[in-house]
């Protein structure tokens, strides 16, 4: 190199060290998360106490859990049923149903209870006891049933169902 | 040395090279690659070819930044130099691929021309975190084009060595801008400390080095002045001067090597006419000044090539006064005869370290040796550093978007707030439950629906398309024509049934980040965040709904889709707030399973 560039590179390089460091560390100091909130969802908080949990399977394989909720604040305590959001990730929007035993698990012959969605709980039928039943995940985008979950204990009634 | 221009004048030495160099770039990418797809299955391969090629190009950057001062620190080195324009110009290939896969990811398939989109993507020129890094670089790659382009010895020829020299030190501009492409990029996102950790070694390792270098060569240009009786200057005693070696110094304003070879002593320019090389580090060959850098050779008396080449650089006149060399500082011009002085007694010390020249049929044994363990050190670092990068990159969403996968579905559009279609659940719907699943509707590429669902507004459609999800959420891009109303009375039933419910939840205020819920829902990965933000921007602008992630303390998420407080559509006017904290308020609204969040993007608020 000819003079001249060895002085211009002698530059340069005492240019970089002093505002590549500086550059880095600047950039990583303004790094803002975008923040959280303590509660973004005005659906929830009226589920009531958690009255039980129960196990089931994804129909390929893989556990599910549902937990029970009961609402004693209303006339008449009602119960309701959440699944955790965690379950469906990776999936389109899934429709939750009770089906008696007689409908064979069919969600056309089903009762809708509504999009899972966020832990928000989803209102049981009343007396949901009474008919042995089943609570069934279903993949409206892809019409397929993704889980069956059983709401009765060994007792033989649905926790926290009025006796 | 070459006589005419060709491609590349190939020899043993340049093809064991670019095949290190080619190994080591497919090392890299599949290392990255590999294990990325391993260790985050979520990925899509497109970001992972992204992150790959961008990573593995400034890895090569660094590596072709430190050959130059750990050849100046160590001649050892001087074989990785040999053949580094190649090393540039794969640099630059590789980083053009990074460059065209990001291009088409992040700006192609909207409403502006990608080049035009990456300079208007993101208006934040102001703010150091959120600056449009992509400028940078596409700065850089356009300094690295430049290099690329100009690398041949055609251009070295015709622009003189001081300019295509002057040219290429703009290296270590664009080494800045990719730095800074990298510390307001991806980095904004990415997290782990380990990232900046491996960025700040990169940064201080060259750095480093090239202040080493620079400063460890400036006592050599203190410039020797004659005095004033004598215009010869004492450069040096005879037998400081190795046999076949030269002993430079400033004379003139440039340095001059004082060769001693065969009993005589000859003074030449120390600047190679082929590239500037250091000519004083050279060494004599077969009676030749022989530049270390790529063999270019010069006759220590005429500092002329040996026919038929034709480089010519300045000689000095030399005398030898009681064992001390004079040198006449006035250079003649290039090619000028100059009779040697002679030595009286010989008796020289002879250097026993090896010289390299690249195009001679081997290389020197104990040199050849140290390249090689060079070279498998470059390339189990091209294997262990996209392993730790892949392995550090944080966890990709789980949307999934069926590209591909086209299904049929039946239900009636909405054009409002942003088009919509609404499928009808099957059974018998329960206390509260809305008897319609609502799934936005968006086009190809970066587009919404709003032209496609035109005049179809409240009528029964059936519709072709792949579906897009995420944790629940679904949506549906229309693909093709796509779309068409069904003739009654098959759409009766749908229309018979209630529209789903509306049910104002009040004024809230939220923080959070606003996303294209096209690639928030599955279609990018990232869909979110700084190195998505002019994607984003891009695809809201396009007719996409924008949609208002907030993030609960526990990690759970609630992704609200923005409009404006009357309920319209808000798009062009919220694009440039995407991707950074900001705080709305207003008012949450429900639409059957669909949630809302109605305020005037006025008021919307950056978090500072």
């Amino acid at each position: 190199m000819i003079r001249a560039l060895r002085v211009r590179h002698r530059r340069m390089a005492v240019a970089l060290a002093l505002v590549l460091p500086t550059l880095v560390v600047a950039a990583l100091a303004v790094r803002r998360p975008i923040g959280v909130v303590a509660d973004s969802n005005p659906a929830r908080g009226s589920a009531g106490r958690v009255v039980g949990e129960r196990q089931g399977r994804y129909a390929d394989g893989s556990p599910l859990s549902v937990r029970l909720h009961r609402d004693d604040a209303t006339a008449v305590p009602a119960l309701s049923v959440s699944v955790p959001s965690v379950a469906l990730f990776g999936r389109p929007e899934v429709l939750a149903y009770w089906t008696s035993a007689g409908d064979g698990g069919s969600v056309e012959q089903g009762t809708l209870l509504g999009a899972v969605h966020g832990d928000v709980p989803l209102g049981l039928p009343a007396g949901v006891s009474e008919t042995p039943g089943f609570l069934v995940l279903y993949d409206l985008a892809h019409g397929e049933v993704v889980a069956t979950v059983s709401l009765v204990s060994s007792t033989g009634r649905v926790p926290g169902d009025a006796p | 040395m070459s006589l005419g221009y060709r491609a590349v004048g190939w020899n043993r030495q340049k093809l064991r090279y670019d095949a290190v160099l080619v190994g080591g770039v497919v090392l890299f990418l599949a290392a990255f690659i590999g294990i990325g797809a391993i260790v985050r299955p979520e990925a899509t391969v497109e970001t992972l070819w992204i992150r790959g090629l961008g990573t593995c190009a400034l890895f090569l950057l660094h590596v072709v930044l430190s050959i130059g001062p750990l050849a100046r620190i160590d001649q050892r080195f001087l074989p990785l130099l040999y053949n580094r324009r190649h090393l540039g110009v794969a640099t630059f290939l590789v980083g053009a691929a990074h460059a065209g896969f990001s291009l088409f990811q992040f700006h192609a398939l909207g409403g502006v021309d990608p080049l035009v989109s990456v300079l208007t993507a993101n208006p934040r020129y102001g703010s150091l975190g959120q600056f449009p890094f992509e400028v940078l670089g596409l700065g850089a790659l356009g300094v690295l084009f430049l290099m690329a382009a100009t690398s041949h010895d055609f251009w070295l020829h015709n622009l003189t060595a001081p300019v295509w020299k002057a040219l290429h030190m703009l290296v270590y501009p664009a080494y800045a801008l990719l730095v800074a492409h990298v510390a307001t990029g991806v980095l904004q996102a990415e997290t782990d400390p380990g990232l900046a950790v491996l960025l700040g070694l990169g940064v201080l390792w060259v750095v480093v080095l090239h202040v080493v270098a620079a400063f460890g060569e400036r006592p050599l240009d203190r410039e020797r002045s004659p005095d004033a009786e004598d215009p010869f200057v004492d450069v040096c005693a005879v037998d400081e001067i190795p046999e076949s070696r030269a002993r430079v110094v400033t004379l003139a304003g440039e340095r001059v090597a004082v060769f001693r070879y065969d009993g005589k002593v000859s003074a030449v320019s120390s600047v190679c006419q082929h590239q500037n090389g250091p000519l004083g580090e050279g060494r004599v060959i077969d009676g030749c000044i022989t530049c270390p850098w790529h063999g270019y050779q010069y006759l220590p008396e005429t500092g002329a090539s040996p026919p038929p080449f034709t480089e010519r650089v300045p000689t000095f006149r030399v005398r030898i006064e009681d064992r001390r060399v004079l040198v006449d500082p006035r250079p003649n011009p290039p090619g000028t005869r100059i009779e040697p002085a002679r030595i009286e007694a010989a008796g020289a010390h002879v250097t026993t370290d090896e010289f390299y020249v690249g195009y001679a049929p081997t290389a020197p044994r104990r040199l050849a040796q140290r390249t090689r363990r060079v070279a498998i050190g470059l390339l189990a670092l091209a294997s262990v550093i996209p392993v730790v990068l892949a392995v550090r990159q944080s966890r990709f969403e789980d949307g999934s978007f069926e590209y591909g996968t086209v299904r049929g579905f039946e239900g009636i559009l909405e054009a409002r707030p942003y088009p919509h279609l609404l499928v009808a659940r099957p059974g018998t719907p329960g206390t509260g439950a809305s008897s319609w699943s609502s799934w936005p509707l968006v086009a190809f590429g970066k587009r919404g629906a709003g032209e496609i669902a035109a005049g179809l507004d409240g009528r029964p459609v059936r519709l072709e398309g792949e579906l897009i999800y995420r944790g629940g959420r679904t949506m549906f891009e229309i693909v093709g024509p796509g779309i068409e109303p069904m003739p009654p009375p098959s759409g009766a039933a749908l229309l018979a049934l209630p529209r789903p419910e509306r049910q104002d939840l009040g004024e809230w205020t939220l923080v959070g980040e606003i996303v294209d819920a096209k690639c928030w829902l599955g279609v990018m990965k990232p869909g979110r965040s700084k190195p998505h933000r002019a994607c984003a921007a891009r695809c809201i602008a396009g007719g996409i709904p924008p949609l208002f992630v907030v993030r609960e303390a526990d990690g759970r998420e609630e992704a609200f889709l923005l409009v404006s407080s009357a309920g319209g559509p808000v798009h062009a006017e919220v694009a440039p707030l995407v991707a950074e904290p900001i705080e709305i308020t207003g008012r949450i609204v429900r639409d059957g399973d669909r949630y809302a969040l109605r305020a005037d993007p006025r008021t919307y608020r950056r978090v500072d």
